[in-house]
């Protein structure tokens, strides 16, 4: 499972709401498992530190958040499962340690908080830039 | 190998050769798995393609292809046409769609 924390409070009357949170009440509404849930908030949470966009899996419970450096594609996968990645596009995966490795079993976690994940993208982030230079 | 197993050991691999033989219609991609640093590399052939779907919102190229994670939609025997219904995701950015009348692993049908 996922780290828990909390939730943004959706208000009927806020007209301020950002994608990312309607999405939300969406889910919060849909009555969805716990996992999905707190995917959600994870995901919200990494977007607003990093400045990504939140969208659904296509095809797996749960959500991404993608984030441009330059033009190069970052991803973080957090799946309702509590499956989480951060990849590099055309790279590969980070692994713990914030290095790019192909190893599927280096670059899955489990577990991740928000902040953790966040962490991971800005590493990623550093890396693209490094890259360029 | 079943289909499930196909699915699971293919995710989180890199496509490292694909051709698509129009005339044969065949799909072939050679996909290498790296896990717990032991490499393991599948032949996998799509026989008899009907419908293949490339979908993709992202701007450039990309010189490596992550199979970030392979679906088996659907088998024959629970789709209306009666193929195989496969997902293929790519860095979690686009995707292959497709439906086959088969699919092998390294010559050898997949159930």
């Amino acid at each position: 499972m996922l780290a828990v924390a909390s939730l943004p409070t959706l208000g009927a009357g806020d007209a301020a709401l950002s994608p990312e949170v309607v999405g939300l009440g969406k889910v919060l509404q849909s009555g969805a498992g716990s996992g999905l849930l707190t995917s959600a908030g994870v995901a919200t949470r990494v977007a607003e530190a990093t400045g990504g966009t939140v969208g659904q899996l296509a095809k797996s419970e749960g959500y991404k958040v993608t984030v441009m450096e330059g033009k190069q594609a970052i991803v973080a996968r957090i799946k309702a499962s509590g499956d989480i990645r951060v990849t590099i596009a055309d790279k590969g995966g980070l692994t713990a340690s914030g290095e790019i490795s192909s190893d599927k079993a280096l670059t899955h976690f489990a577990d991740l908080s928000s902040d953790q994940i966040t962490a991971l993208v800005n590493r990623a982030r550093q890396l693209v830039q490094s890259m360029r230079h | 190998m079943d289909a499930e197993t196909l699915a699971k050991n293919l995710s989180g691999g890199y496509i490292e050769r694909h051709t698509f033989d129009l005339g044969a219609k065949a799909f072939t991609m050679n996909v290498s798995v790296l896990e717990n640093a032991v490499l393991s590399m599948y032949a996998v052939t799509f026989v008899s393609v009907s419908h293949f779907a490339f979908v993709d919102n992202q701007v450039g190229e990309w010189e490596r292809l992550e199979l970030t994670q392979m679906w088996i939609d659907a088998s024959p025997a629970a789709s209306g046409s009666e193929e195989w219904e496969v997902t293929l995701s790519l860095w979690d950015l686009a995707q292959v769609e497709l439906r086959c009348a088969a699919i092998s692993v390294d010559g050898e049908s997949v159930r």
